[in-house]
């Protein structure tokens, strides 16, 4: 009986199921790479925006507080974004002829939203409060960063998971004192090293086991 | 006979299971649910807001009264017309002392309208949060010592009136020469609610509460300013003569 298969199948086929491990191997690689990277996440990339509003001017040089526009962080989930008027506030006096901030001025004739492009998208099956993070002694810069040296606004982690679970898994390197949670250059290394275990019971951190619950953040 | 012996079940049960296989890799559903999250753009409304405006008459959980002195700059005097009266009786019967006494019953109109008193007991604690509420809403302009010198100002907007020096500009347009110093607290809430001149109303940025603690700590920046040195703690007191002495 003569063979089916020529000779050289055997190396085909070896090679071919080779081949098949290494793909699926590559394709589950790749999988985490790119969902991992800053074109899926939008960390570090930088938006286009309507008008575009430095934060290292506005907080970096004038030192405005976060809460002069951003009023509801402490009180609710959503930290609030400034409606025209707050903007106003000064630009009434100051830039009152820049062309750059006409799209404010509009806004404020015209009584129409300025459309400003979200930086940090949360997917909706995670519940997120600010505020409980500010009464906690979380401040705003261990997630959002060195805002006050970002000329334009970009997200400064990945907002994945992972990334959330680092800190309620270990909160306690992330605290600090209730004077220090706006500061964008306050450091933990001037402070001693009992401030976190301090903090952690002062400000009932609740355990582990409660914070990596499910529910926690799916609710 | 079996679920799988007719030809619609099985190629059906087939095509939900490549179908439940397939589907985690095409869209985020849950990530992405109907609801508006805040401020989100809505193409429903004509105006594009999600965000809707209160309709009228609208009373939100935990609201304060309207007829609670926390919402008000007024004193009890406004509601009292009788010194008032008593002034145009007088200037009626002397109708030479009216020109006289009509800067009194605008002066007693003005400024003892405004309350001189706060709606709660003012506490440490109230100085502290008031401190806080003025460094984030208040220094931009009027800068940590009242002198308003704030960065704002530096950059060009209006020179604000020092707490500490200067004559109220709102009682001056109304032809009366008063200190900030002397102005009554309710003055300090009303611009604060409402803006005066170059400076913008603050209401919704600032919760009423925080309103009379700030106003509460612009009393202790301009009692500040005038505080005896024998008033200090003997600590201060010698920092302040070692100061005085190395200056020497």
């Amino acid at each position: 009986m003569p063979q089916i298969f020529h000779r050289s199948f055997n190396t085909i086929s070896k090679v071919s199921i080779a081949s098949v491990v290494i793909l699926l191997i590559g394709l589950t690689g790749a999988t985490y790479v790119v969902g991992w990277s800053p074109y899926v996440t939008q960390e570090q990339i930088a938006r286009v925006q309507p008008v575009p509003f430095s934060h290292q001017h506005h907080v970096g040089q004038l030192g405005i507080d976060c809460r002069y526009c951003h009023t509801s962080v402490e009180t609710s989930a959503f930290a609030g974004m400034p409606p025209t008027k707050t903007c106003m506030n000064c630009h009434q006096e100051i830039w009152f002829g820049s062309s750059m901030l006409e799209p404010v001025r509009e806004s404020y004739r015209k009584d129409q939203s300025i459309a400003w492009e979200r930086i940090h998208n949360l997917p909706q099956f995670v519940y997120f409060n600010h505020s409980i993070h500010i009464h906690k002694g979380v401040g705003c810069v261990s997630c959002h960063g060195r805002v006050d040296q970002m000329p334009l606004t970009y997200q400064e982690h990945s907002l994945l998971m992972g990334w959330c679970l680092d800190c309620h898994r270990d909160p306690k390197k992330h605290l600090r004192p209730a004077s220090a949670v706006f500061s964008m250059t306050w450091s933990a290394s001037a402070e001693p090293s009992e401030l976190g275990d301090r903090l952690m019971k002062e400000n009932h951190i609740r355990g582990v086991e409660q914070l990596t619950s499910c529910s926690t953040c799916h609710r | 006979m079996t679920i799988f012996d007719t030809h619609w079940t099985r190629n059906g049960a087939i095509a939900l299971l490549l179908g439940t296989l397939l589907s985690p890799g095409c869209q985020q559903e849950m990530g992405k649910q109907p609801a508006y999250r805040p401020l989100e753009p809505s193409t429903f409304f004509p105006d594009g807001r999600s965000a809707r405006p209160l309709l009228p008459g609208t009373v939100a959980r935990g609201q304060v009264s309207p007829q609670s002195p926390l919402q008000t700059p007024w004193g009890s005097q406004r509601s009292d017309p009788t010194p008032v009266v008593t002034l145009v009786m007088q200037g009626f019967a002397n109708p030479l002392g009216v020109l006289s006494v009509l800067p009194v019953v605008d002066r007693i109109l003005a400024v003892g309208s405004y309350t001189a008193e706060f709606p709660f007991q003012v506490t440490e604690a109230i100085l502290a949060r008031g401190r806080e509420r003025y460094d984030i809403y208040c220094v931009v302009c009027h800068d940590p010592t009242g002198n308003g010198d704030g960065i704002i100002v530096q950059r060009g907007y209006t020179h604000p009136p020092s707490y500490i020096f200067d004559h109220s500009r709102g009682f001056e347009r109304r032809g009366i020469s008063i200190l900030l110093r002397d102005v009554p607290v309710g003055y300090f809430f009303e611009v604060i609610t409402n803006g005066y001149g170059a400076m913008p109303d603050y209401r919704s940025q600032v919760p009423l509460r925080d309103r009379w603690a700030i106003v509460a700590y612009i009393r202790a920046i301009q009692l500040s300013q005038f505080a005896r040195v024998q008033s200090l703690p003997r600590q201060e007191r010698r920092r302040i003569e070692n100061a005085l002495e190395g200056s020497r």
